[in-house]
């Protein structure tokens, strides 16, 4: 699906009712689609009706990305307790974030927000015992999931986030987001987006929604805040909102569908 | 103060904003005690969004469990200079919110504590 989605995109000569056609025949998906869409974590709450829609709208990195994370909801889920709450969390933070900042196409940022710790539910499913010993490492060394990473593995989810990227051609915003979230100022093209979810990351952490693997805020990055051109304190307004619309977030899930064995 | 969706609204929960209907017009001023009656009638109205204070819904919004966890959160940067400066702007902003929640609770007994602080 997502294969036949992106050769769409790739052929200039494709017209957006076509991509929109596509995603509409599988109705579970588009269901699915919607129902992110319409959530708080975007900037058109409750006011998308179709798929079509949704691509005018947010554009097509967007909904390229909300279909991935629905494809790997059920993995997520079961690979990492706390992971998807994390993620939307982070995703909700992201956007908030990129509007302060002002920044174009804020519903970009959140997606990336979204898709920023895809690599933890890979490892948990290709590499399973290596998996639950950076588990068991987090807690017997107080280690952020990250170190225990490059502790146990040699490498952090970073690395294989900048993998997937590549393997679902992802655009380079999203791909830099995901692979330099840890550290923006390594971004070459796009430090905006790995600021932004730098910073979304940071503030999900501190109100510990869901969990991206352990329990510690990690080090917020100045360099961060100085590429987005904000400072500490004006993380006040993207608290207020990341606190009012967070049960609303919450809600958001793929759950009730019958768990499908997800493809790649 | 909270937005929640109207499924998880229950009896006994304070209406923080006013509830309007889609052209702006108010149905029920803020400050109203929600009711399982008026919940249903808003269910029928439509209304699937309204704003009620505190943070009923999830402990993790909690102002004031914040402040207690922050401690934890930050305990291997404690080094840190400059994410000492981040935790006591994240303190600050966490104790202004408990002190306002505790404001519009009407200062109970146990949370009027944060309200002192944030206040010295």
């Amino acid at each position: 699906m997502l294969e036949e989605v992106s050769r769409l995109v790739q052929d200039p000569n494709t017209s957006l009712e076509a991509i929109a056609k596509v995603i509409s025949r599988d109705q579970v998906l588009s269901a699915k689609v919607l129902k992110m869409v319409n959530s708080p974590v975007y900037g058109f709450p409750g006011r998308i009706s179709s798929v079509q829609h949704a691509l005018v709208l947010l554009g097509f990195n967007v909904i390229r990305g909300v279909i991935i994370s629905t494809s790997v909801f059920d993995m997520m889920v079961a690979a990492m307790e706390g992971l998807w709450e994390h993620s939307i969390g982070c995703s909700l933070a992201t956007g908030l974030v990129a509007r302060k900042a002002g920044l174009k196409d804020p519903d970009e940022y959140s997606v990336c927000g979204l898709l920023h710790d895809l690599g933890k539910v890979v490892a948990a499913v290709q590499l399973p015992e290596l998996h639950k010993a950076v588990g068991e490492t987090v807690r017997s060394q107080d280690l952020r999931w990250l170190e225990a990473e490059k502790a146990v593995l040699g490498f952090g989810h970073d690395r294989i986030n900048a993998w997937l990227a590549q393997h679902w051609r992802l655009p380079v915003t999203i791909k830099e987001a995901m692979s330099y979230h840890h550290f923006p100022e390594r971004a070459q093209f796009y430090p905006q987006h790995a600021a932004a979810v730098h910073v979304g990351d940071f503030v999900v952490r501190i109100f510990e929604y869901g969990n991206g693997g352990d329990d510690q805020a990690v080090p917020l990055s100045p360099a961060a805040l100085k590429i987005l051109g904000i400072k500490v304190t004006d993380l006040d307004s993207v608290l207020d909102g990341f606190a009012e619309n967070l049960s609303e977030v919450s809600g958001v899930n793929f759950a009730p569908e019958a768990p499908e064995k997800a493809g790649k | 103060m909270q937005k929640i969706p109207l499924t998880l609204a229950q009896a006994g929960m304070k209406l923080a904003k006013p509830i309007t209907k889609a052209n702006g017009m108010p149905i029920i001023a803020a400050g109203v005690e929600l009711t399982d009656a008026l919940i249903s009638r808003l269910d029928g109205m439509g209304i699937d969004k309204l704003f009620v204070v505190g943070d009923a819904v999830s402990a993790s919004q909690n102002p004031s469990e914040r402040v207690a966890r922050l401690d934890h959160l930050f305990r291997r940067l404690k080094d840190d200079e400059w994410m000492g400066k981040v935790k006591a702007f994240l303190t600050e902003y966490f104790m202004i919110k408990a002190a306002a929640d505790a404001a519009q609770n009407g200062a109970q007994n146990g949370t009027a504590q944060a309200a002192d602080q944030a206040k010295g």
